[in-house]
């Protein structure tokens, strides 16, 4: 069983990182940066992508209002970096999402950590070009100047909304490190993935009761909305796809534990089927050879959907950032030290029984063997 | 910072306790990187400083949160 | 054979460290490729729709001069000697009036040194911050009219804005976005005015005085930046239209 090595890039890790990467592949130590091939493709696409929205921004916006009736420069800078950082929020939020509704979107969710650093700082700068031209150059602090100023000039103070989300994605880009993902609570994850929407309704009141009122054209309403339908609606798509995709099963009612969830054909060769035995955490039964092996559907790292991975050279693989597992013991390959769940499995005839109650994680299941003469589709082995 | 009215008295305030919060959280984020981390975490013993430096923000933010886990160990 | 997902075909998955499938690589690209035209677009559109901020200038590079009366009532102002041009306000670089360093040159005939700014022939002087910004010529005033001409009350909607980022310092200078500057340079002692908004949707604009002074209070500076409705006695002093108004006369309207 031959380990994929998580990063086959070795040659990047002694290179100055422009970028810093705080991602750190499975735990066996952290690293400044974790180049590799995907990765640095996906950051300079990145960069070209906001180069090319913010230069052509303000250099449509400079040919287009030529002195004296220009648009200061600052203001210029200010909504090209406000309005980027909007599309960008947009771009984020819709990633998760499309990943669920087709895993061709994959490649984009494997870098969003990238995205969501990039996107505070495009944002931060907004701030700053704000808090410096509105703010500076006066009697008072530039702070002060915007957020009290704000206040005292009546009316509501559409600066605060953009304040408080902006607080709230620093937090995030703060804690992207894979540390923090180690050592701060799942509760903390929890109400930090909730505070994301927060902050997006958020920024959206900030633009709804702050530029919309003073740019009077009826595209910019029309513009805010459709992102707010968009992002809406996907959520809701994939929310309601997942609840229609869950087998759901109850948990049997006799005196044995076992529940029966599928047939042994109805699982594709080194894929999985996801179950849900009542409101326990999903279950993944993966096909592995001749063999059927129960584990977790919660990857270790980040809560990637494993039922959605494939089996890549004998290893359970995270179609989200790679992470492997052994399906027999829920265990990545050694030098890794992750550990989910796994669950205990039989197969009677064709019927897959399942043991609800989760193993300690890592805890070694004998895999179930089927008879691939009776047990497959004609389809698996007609070769 | 000459403030009148109490509505605006208690925003000037809010962002004077920011600014303390946030140097307190810089001074912890020097501890925490320098000993804290290592402490907490098994894996960031063999982690170069360079490494360590990148946790500086978000010690800053969080460094209530991070002085209770450390004392606990 | 019936089951296209067993299709070793179709069984690509990505894996973030190994090379990428053809398949996904074909999706990706012709993703980035959308991507670009939507990006591109939605610069071009937004930037292209914003509003005109409107003609206003700021004069930047050699310093000019005027020559004139220096007056400290309604708003620090010069009366240029040429008796065909208006009165001009005088303020300092930054967010920030003159009238410390102007105090002991009120009534007296000096020569300024600084930079014009100017929207639809309304004029403002930003000194030079060095000390021969306001060089005094003789202690003797012209003899132009100083007592402002009384017209009438009027009623108008507009908006409170500050004169020195109106008049070209920062464009656009009105507006939501603006408020918060707005505030801080009339605390700073910028001259307070009213762009008031005309049937042609054109603007006229006035000094602003609330109970007689340029000099808000904090409830009148809850004011700036918004969309208001006054009543006001309307006077010219040399060329300035000025408005005399009270809070109390003062409405907002929504927003």
């Amino acid at each position: 069983m031959g380990l994929v090595s998580p990063d086959p890039f070795p040659w990047n890790n002694s290179h100055a990182p422009l970028v810093t990467d705080w991602i750190q592949i499975m735990s066996n130590a952290y690293r400044l940066v974790q180049w590799n091939k995907h990765k640095k493709v996906y950051d300079l696409t990145l960069i070209a992508f906001l180069l090319v929205y913010l230069t052509s921004f303000v250099g449509i916006g400079m040919l287009l209002f030529p002195s004296p009736e220009e648009i200061s420069l600052p203001i210029l800078l200010i909504r090209a970096f406000g309005t980027c950082s909007i599309i960008l929020l947009h771009v984020i939020l819709a990633i998760g999402p499309l990943a669920r509704i087709s895993s061709k979107f994959n490649p984009l969710l494997y870098n969003r950590r990238h995205l969501g650093v990039i996107f505070f700082f495009v944002a931060l700068t907004h701030a700053l070009l704000v808090f410096m031209f509105y703010g500076g150059f006066g009697v008072e602090n530039p702070i002060s100047a915007v957020l009290i100023g704000s206040y005292r000039s009546g009316g509501i103070p559409y600066e605060y909304f953009g304040f408080v989300s902006l607080l709230i994605f620093g937090v995030m880009a703060a804690t992207s490190h894979d540390f923090w993902l180690k050592n701060l609570s799942p509760s903390f994850w929890k109400s930090m993935h909730m505070s994301v929407y927060i902050a997006y309704a958020f920024v959206i009141a900030h633009v709804v009761f702050g530029v919309i009122q003073s740019e009077k054209n009826l595209l910019y309403p029309v513009m805010i909305s459709s992102g707010v339908v968009l992002i809406a609606s996907l959520h809701l798509i994939t929310g309601l796809r997942e609840f229609r995709r869950d087998f759901r099963f109850k948990m049997s009612s006799t005196q044995s534990p076992w529940v029966e969830v599928c047939t042994v054909d109805e699982i594709e060769p080194n894929r999985a089927k996801i179950v849900q035995i009542d409101t326990n955490e999903r279950i993944a039964i993966f096909k592995d050879g001749c063999t059927l092996s129960a584990i977790s559907n919660v990857c270790a790292h980040q809560n990637g959907p494993l039922g959605e991975g494939k089996i890549v050279d004998g290893c359970v693989t995270c179609p989200w950032h790679g992470y492997q597992y052994n399906a027999s013991n829920g265990q990545s390959p050694p030098p890794f030290t992750e550990k989910i769940p796994t669950y205990e499995i039989r197969i009677e005839g064709n019927r897959v029984m399942i043991n609800p109650n989760a193993n300690e994680p890592g805890t070694p299941v004998k895999p179930a063997e089927f008879n691939p003469i009776f047990n497959a589709k004609p389809s698996e082995y007609d070769g | 910072m000459t403030v009148a009215g109490g509505r605006m008295n208690y925003i000037s305030l809010t962002i004077i306790a920011l600014a303390i919060y946030l140097v307190v959280g810089f001074l912890f984020a020097i501890a925490f990187i320098a000993k804290g981390a290592r402490s907490i975490d098994e894996v960031a013993i063999s982690t170069p400083l360079s490494v360590r430096l990148l946790l500086i923000p978000g010690s800053v933010l969080l460094w209530p949160k991070l002085l209770l886990i450390w004392v606990r160990k | 054979m019936d089951n296209s997902t067993s299709n070793p075909q179709n069984d690509e998955f990505y894996v973030g460290y190994l090379p990428i499938p053809k398949g996904y690589r074909k999706f990706i690209n012709a993703l980035l490729v959308t991507l670009f035209l939507w990006i591109s677009a939605m610069s071009v559109i937004i930037v292209t729709t914003m509003r005109d901020p409107g003609y206003a200038r700021w004069e930047t590079g050699a310093a000019q001069q005027w020559t004139g009366t220096l007056v400290e009532s309604p708003y620090p102002m010069l009366i240029p000697d040429d008796s065909t041009k208006p009165a001009i306000f005088v303020v300092s670089m930054g967010k920030l009036g003159a009238h410390e360093r102007l105090a002991p040159f009120y009534d007296k005939h000096v020569t300024l040194s600084g930079y014009e700014l100017n929207r639809d022939g309304r004029l403002l002087i930003e000194l030079e911050d060095e000390e021969s910004a306001i060089a005094l010529e003789s202690s003797v005033p012209t003899t132009r009219s100083q007592t402002p001409v009384h017209v009438d009350t009027i009623r108008l909607t507009g908006e409170i804005i500050d004169g020195k980022c109106y008049l070209g310092a920062m464009k656009p200078g009105d507006g939501v976005g603006h408020r918060s500057c707005a505030v801080l340079c009339i605390r700073g002692g910028l001259p307070p005015m009213f762009a008031a908004e005309t049937p042609d949707g054109s603007k006229i604009y006035y000094l602003l005085m609330i109970d007689g002074s340029t000099n808000y209070s904090e409830e009148s500076l809850g004011l700036v930046g918004r969309r208001v409705s006054l009543t006001a006695k309307h006077s010219t002093l040399l060329g300035l239209p000025i408005l005399d108004s009270s809070n109390s006369q003062i409405t907002l309207h929504e927003n």
